[in-house]
């Protein structure tokens, strides 16, 4: 009885061994590999699926990480198509000068609250005081007297550079704030504080949250594709030097007009949108 | 159970020379075996040292003492200032170990001494459950259980250090609980009998007798337990609150080594990169220092 | 007699403090439990994960995940672990060889695992990416590896020690060699403690995060190669918490993971205690 439980845990590993290698089968050009920013991350599993289903040869792999992470991962080979919610930075291009990126939608940047806060809306400016910490109470901005819990995103997250590039003008945030690692982590922690303040990208608001106006502008579809809202930025795919294979029919299909009412219906302004709304505002005026 | 075979006896001894060689053959690949612990720890600290070393010196004794964070990917470009993610370490550390410590030592006791034997057959398993739990389901629970609580109770963010305190106690109750509880059983029994027969009382006993004698044991169990605390980084990232200051209450959020290390690592280059790998080294610097302790402690253990 | 009455307050600490570990327990297991355990379907275990931001799927590929990077390091910790314990207590005296041995085997225990993980992200991840994938289950399994084998080593050292040496002398005495004293007298008698301890090794394997979030990729996709990336079970429970606040699936896998190692702590208990019944038996 002792001699065969031995064997049985040997034959059970080498059983996994040859599962292992046996299935070694699939090579680099179909597995295509997607890494970076959490708020790219679930259109682009999405969008994967629609994709595979039309490519069953290919297996796309979807990591987050965070917008830095995904474009150092495309630079150093790792993955073949990086996701930034930023644009490409200095340092970035020349850490990696043949990174191309291609904008696939237009995302805005909401600043939520909890649902039980008073407060509809905020100036640019008062957003901006209460993010680099100069103002701390509700009541500094019209609210009840309760100090302000500031959530941030980490460093390495594309959606915290657009607040820093948009709102704080290239400011510090406060250090008084706490920091959650994800878009669904803010929202999380903001639905359950009644006190806090957060920013998440507009595609992920929903009930659980409150998302304010900014000088009088609600962010809406409409609002973000003719740039009334005044947070936003470009999505970004992000290649090492110009794309081909599979991550070229993937970015493809991605701005097709299939690829992007995926984005439409999860409420990321398509590309064409953006345009024609901008070129119609510009126009009227 | 040992078995004699005699043919393969007979055989063995025509062919020695070939014997020989095959024990010693076997000899050398467990001698290999054996080493791999050493080399692991040789290829862990070399790596770890080269890519963190370079930018602890070039940052100096600023990074410990200074208290901006501020990393970018260019060192010049960055703020280096990790002491508000020591203290936040220390603090978390000590108060686990403060609250874990009298807990423990008294469950030990009463496991040793106290627990009749069906109560002592359901508490050793419950001891050994407890150190099986993943540390993520230990922050699961604080996340969902202990930061609402607070954050009603006590105000403030809910992530705080007194969250990450009452999770961290259970985590090194296990370690504290099932080393000291050896170490009050090795204590000879005719330390306690001897007491007992002078007429002293069961409770005094244990205080004045058997307590003292197992001490050194306790406190090694002790110090472990501060070794797991310090280097504990899923549950303490889930419910401290990531905020690299100073915490100036112990509702206020805090960050630490490990979590700070974890939640930056997915997405840090260059200059940033190698700086985490610096607060590795500092960490790994800490708990060395404190094993260190616990191997004297341990080694003045007197043994039976 | 006065000291007898005094002695009742103490004493009722004491049994406080045990019933307060045990409450701590309870009270953890049953809130994961109480609402994991109706997440846990067939359909929950068998059934692809969900997409993003969505609820609902299943926790396969998860499933698949932790069993390859705990495989990978059992491969890898177990006969290293064996062998030096054997070479530790059979082959050697109280040499210095065998002291830092040893130490280092402590040392290795008490690296965090968060350190472990950065290591494992320089060597396996970016060193040796060629080899392992990158990001991969290869690369998890073998950073993993480097946890478990510290505690293989000292209970397998621990099993060997229990063996009396009568039967060594026994088996060298009839003319055996040391080798083959211990491959028909030694190991055999010491399998059962060997064996608690590398499945002691593998619920540090599976309960593992901080490593694996470094070394294992995160992709939910269900792995095809071990070179791919995947995501074991307490980094589905991480992800999915912190991320997108699916606690139902979250429930699901923690409840998954906690009957996973309390069985594994259970059958450790049971063969411990079957084997130290026999061992006394001879």
């Amino acid at each position: 009885m002792k001699k065969i439980l031995p064997i049985v845990l040997v034959s059970m590993l080498v059983a996994l061994a040859v599962f292992g290698a046996g299935c070694t089968s699939s090579t680099n050009s179909t597995k295509l590999q997607l890494a970076g920013s959490t708020t790219v991350q679930p259109h682009a599993e999405a969008l994967a699926k629609a994709f595979q289903a039309n490519n069953s040869s290919v297996q796309v792999f979807v990591q987050g990480g965070g917008s830095s992470a995904g474009v150092t991962a495309v630079g150093t080979g790792t993955a073949d198509i990086g996701m930034s919610s930023a644009n490409l930075s200095k340092s970035q291009l020349s850490q990696y000068p043949n990174l191309k990126a291609v904008p696939i939608a237009v995302d805005g940047i909401a600043i939520v609250v909890n649902p039980q806060n008073t407060i509809n809306n905020l100036t640019l400016s008062q957003t901006r005081d209460i993010f680099t910490g100069n103002v701390t109470n509700w009541k500094q901005v019209g609210g009840s007297d309760a100090k302000i819990n500031v959530v941030n995103r980490e460093e390495g997250s594309g959606t915290r550079d657009g607040i820093q590039k948009i709102v704080l003008k290239g400011g510090n945030f406060s250090s008084g704030g706490i920091t959650q690692s994800s878009t669904g982590a803010v929202r999380s922690y903001v639905a359950g504080d009644p006190n806090a303040i957060g920013y998440i990208s507009f595609a992920e608001v929903d009930n659980s949250v409150k998302a304010l106006s900014i000088d009088g502008v609600a962010p809406t579809y409409a609002t973000i594709a003719n740039g009334t809202y005044p947070i936003q930025r470009d999505l970004l795919f992000v290649t090492n030097g110009d794309p081909s294979g599979n991550a070229k029919a993937f970015i493809d299909f991605t701005l097709s007009p299939a690829g992007q009412a995926i984005l439409k219906a999860d409420k990321e302004v398509s590309i064409s949108d953006a345009s024609a709304a901008k070129v119609t505002t510009s126009a009227a005026k | 159970m040992i078995c004699i075979k005699p043919s393969r006896e007979v055989r063995s001894l025509r062919r020695s020379a070939t014997r020989d060689i095959r024990e010693r053959t076997v000899a050398l690949l467990l001698l290999l075996c054996g080493i791999s612990s050493v080399c692991a720890i040789f290829l862990i600290i070399t790596f770890i040292f080269a890519e963190g070393l370079p930018f602890l010196i070039q940052a100096g004794p600023s990074f410990l003492i200074s208290s901006v964070w501020r990393p970018t990917d260019s060192f010049s470009a960055g703020l280096w200032g990790i002491f508000p993610i020591i203290v936040g370490s220390l603090i978390v550390t000590l108060g686990a170990v403060a609250i874990g410590t009298p807990l423990g030592v008294a469950c030990a006791v009463f496991l040793a001494e106290i627990a009749p034997a069906p109560v002592r057959r359901v508490l050793v398993p419950s001891v050994n459950a407890l150190a099986g739990v993943p540390s993520v389901v230990y922050g699961f629970f604080g996340l969902l259980v202990i930061v609402p609580w607070i954050r009603g109770q006590f105000g403030g963010f809910g992530t705080s250090v007194f969250a990450a305190w009452l999770i961290l106690f259970i985590m090194i109750l296990p370690t504290i609980i099932s080393i000291s509880t050896d170490s009050i059983r090795a204590v000879p029994r005719e330390y306690k009998e001897g007491s007992l027969a002078m007429g002293a009382t069961r409770w005094q006993t244990i205080r004045s007798v058997l307590v003292p004698a197992a001490s050194s044991g306790i406190i090694a169990s002790v110090i472990l337990g501060m070794g797991r605390a310090i280097g504990e980084t899923m549950a303490v990232l889930m419910v401290a609150g990531n905020s690299v200051t100073i915490p100036d209450s112990i509702f206020a959020p805090t960050s630490t080594l490990t979590a700070q290390i974890a939640l930056e690592m997915g997405y840090a280059t260059g200059a940033h990169r190698e700086a985490l790998f610096a607060m590795g080294i500092v960490l790994f610097a800490f708990i060395m220092i404190l094993t260190g302790f616990a191997n004297l402690a341990s080694r003045r253990r007197i043994t039976y | 007699m006065e000291a007898k009455r005094r002695e009742l307050v103490p004493l009722a600490l004491l049994w406080g403090a045990g019933i307060a570990t045990l409450v701590i327990l309870i009270v953890i297991l049953v809130y994961i439990l109480a609402n994991g355990l109706p997440v846990i379907s067939w359909q929950f275990l068998t059934g692809e994960p969900a997409l993003w931001g969505q609820t609902g799927g299943g926790i396969y590929s998860t499933i698949v995940a932790t069993l390859a990077v705990t495989g990978i390091s059992l491969l890898v910790a177990a006969p290293l672990s064996v062998g030096g314990a054997i070479y530790l207590n059979e082959y050697t005296k109280e040499t210095p060889l065998r002291k830092v041995i040893r130490q280092a085997a402590e040392i290795l225990a008490g690296i965090p695992s968060i350190i472990v993980g950065l290591f494992g992200f320089l060597f396996f991840v970016i060193y040796l990416a060629p080899i392992t994938g990158g990001w991969s289950m290869i690369s998890g399994g073998l950073t993993l590896a480097f946890m478990v084998l510290p505690i293989s080593l000292r209970t397998s050292e621990e099993a060997l020690k229990t063996v009396p040496t009568e039967l060594r002398e026994g088996s060298l005495g009839i003319g055996a060699t040391r080798w083959q004293s211990i491959t028909t007298v030694v190991l055999p008698t010491a399998l059962p403690g060997i064996i608690t301890g590398l499945i002691l090794g593998v619920g540090r394997a599976v309960g593992e995060t901080a490593a694996i979030l470094l070394t294992a990729g995160g992709s939910l996709n269900l792995i095809q190669s071990l070179r791919d990336p995947g995501r074991p079970m307490t980094l589905n429970i991480y992800d999915v918490l912190t991320e997108y606040r699916d606690t139902t699936t979250a429930y699901g896998t923690a409840a998954v993971l906690i009957i996973a190692i309390l069985a594994i702590t259970l059958i450790t208990d049971v063969l411990m205690n079957n084997y130290t019944k026999k061992l006394k038996g001879l």
